[in-house]
């Protein structure tokens, strides 16, 4: 069969011409079930927000990096450690992914509750990166640490959690958030729909387009 | 007026009962029809066909949703209508999508021919919605049945369109997924 011609597609979508009156009805109808608890501030408006202020905005959360200090003994640049920790949310004009880096070692670290990844890197822009993703459990953010490598210093990243690792640009679920190459960042998602398939993380670089993809495991 | 009223009207064979039910229903008639066709006129003409059916339906038929059961009437008219325009060769609207991302759900294409006829499927399909949560099931069926595109199901819930796509994915899987479990060979 030709898979171009949809024809499978097109007899499925005919058959569903007879389901049940009350679940056609009630899809039309019915107001429950509102989509209430997800973010709904696109990576746009938050870039529209951001522009508007001029300047990245920076969100304590001491506690979290509290944690985070403990697990991050390997410190590329040790001196920094003491440094507060923040989240910045991108102010880039435009991020984009060109190319994707697969992320080592997605396995989680059950005892620590938080897994590593590392990547490889091209050399031009950032080298040798590995982190960790703490995500102890859906209800709480997840944090993305990055503790080793190097990224330009004026080498942006962006990260944000994707829902389909095949076209993960078309599903980003969360805020674009720009990574701190000290603290690493804060991503907030929430699954209200007690989903078990895995979400990706997805990374960006707004200034060349590479873009790297890892696995989240839920 | 409420749809007992309507069809009784139609059952009269009252013709107020045509303007009464173009108030209460004809703005989603026109929705299904024109995501399906997209194309106004043609839309139009649709809807207007499928009053005629249902006037000639009613009696003897009597039914309990009159706003569904006109939906799928025009459905199945704009789906006709598709049909006799070769449509799938003039680009790619909602409707052709729609049918791209069904794709995914059918368990064994070479075998839909044969299980189409079968109202077992249909049957397990409206299993599976049941069982979904409300999100799922009623995007679902806004996009499969009623031809809504992303935004405008978006803007219902109050979401992304980013959002709305990810459930449908993971509707679209898990779909695939029960009809394996339900025995259809895949």
């Amino acid at each position: 069969m030709n898979k171009n011609d949809n024809k499978n597609g097109k007899e499925f979508f005919e058959l569903l011409s007879d389901l049940d009156e009350d679940i056609v009805e009630g899809a039309w109808e019915e107001k429950g079930g509102m989509i209430t608890t997800i973010d709904r501030r696109g990576p746009m408006n938050i870039v529209r927000e951001i522009a508007a202020a001029a300047a990245a905005v920076c969100v304590l959360t001491v506690g979290i990096f509290a944690v985070m200090k403990f697990h991050t003994t390997q410190s590329a640049e040790p001196n920094e450690s003491n440094k507060t920790s923040s989240e910045i949310i991108s102010s880039n004009n435009s991020v984009s992914l060109t190319e994707s880096v697969v992320v080592n070692n997605p396995e989680p670290t059950k005892e620590s509750g938080f897994f590593s990844f590392s990547i490889e890197g091209r050399d031009d822009l950032y080298y040798g990166i590995s982190g960790e993703i703490y995500n102890s459990d859906w209800e709480n953010p997840a944090v993305v640490k990055i503790t080793y490598g190097s990224l330009s210093p004026t080498r942006r990243v962006y990260l944000c959690v994707t829902g389909d690792a095949n076209w993960p640009e078309d599903h980003i679920m969360t805020d674009v958030v720009m990574v701190d190459s000290i603290t690493g960042c804060k991503l907030t998602y929430n699954d209200d729909y007690g989903e078990t398939l895995p979400v990706y993380l997805l990374a960006m670089t707004g200034d060349d387009g590479v873009g790297f993809e890892g696995y989240w495991v839920p | 007026m409420d749809d007992n009223e309507i069809v009784q009207l139609f059952r009269d064979r009252n013709e107020a009962a045509l303007s009464v039910t173009e108030k209460k229903h004809g703005r989603r008639c026109r929705t299904v029809a024109e995501n399906i066709l997209g194309n106004r006129e043609d839309a139009e003409e649709c809807v207007n066909e499928a009053y005629m059916k249902l006037w000639e339906l009613i009696p003897p038929h009597c039914p309990e949703a009159l706003g569904a059961f006109l939906c799928r009437i025009v459905r199945n008219t704009a789906i006709n209508v598709l049909k006799a325009r070769n449509a799938g060769k003039r680009g790619r609207g909602t409707a052709a999508v729609a049918f791209e991302e069904l794709e995914e759900c059918i368990p064994d294409k070479s075998s839909v021919e044969h299980i189409y006829e079968n109202k077992e499927l249909l049957a397990a399909v409206n299993k599976f919605l049941r069982q979904s949560s409300i999100e799922s099931r009623r995007i679902f069926v806004l996009r499969y049945w009623y031809c809504c595109d992303l935004s405008e199901i978006a803007e219902r819930f109050g979401t992304r369109k980013n959002t709305v796509s990810v459930i449908l994915n993971r509707t679209r899987k898990r779909l695939r997924k029960y009809l394996e479990e339900e025995g259809y060979e895949l």
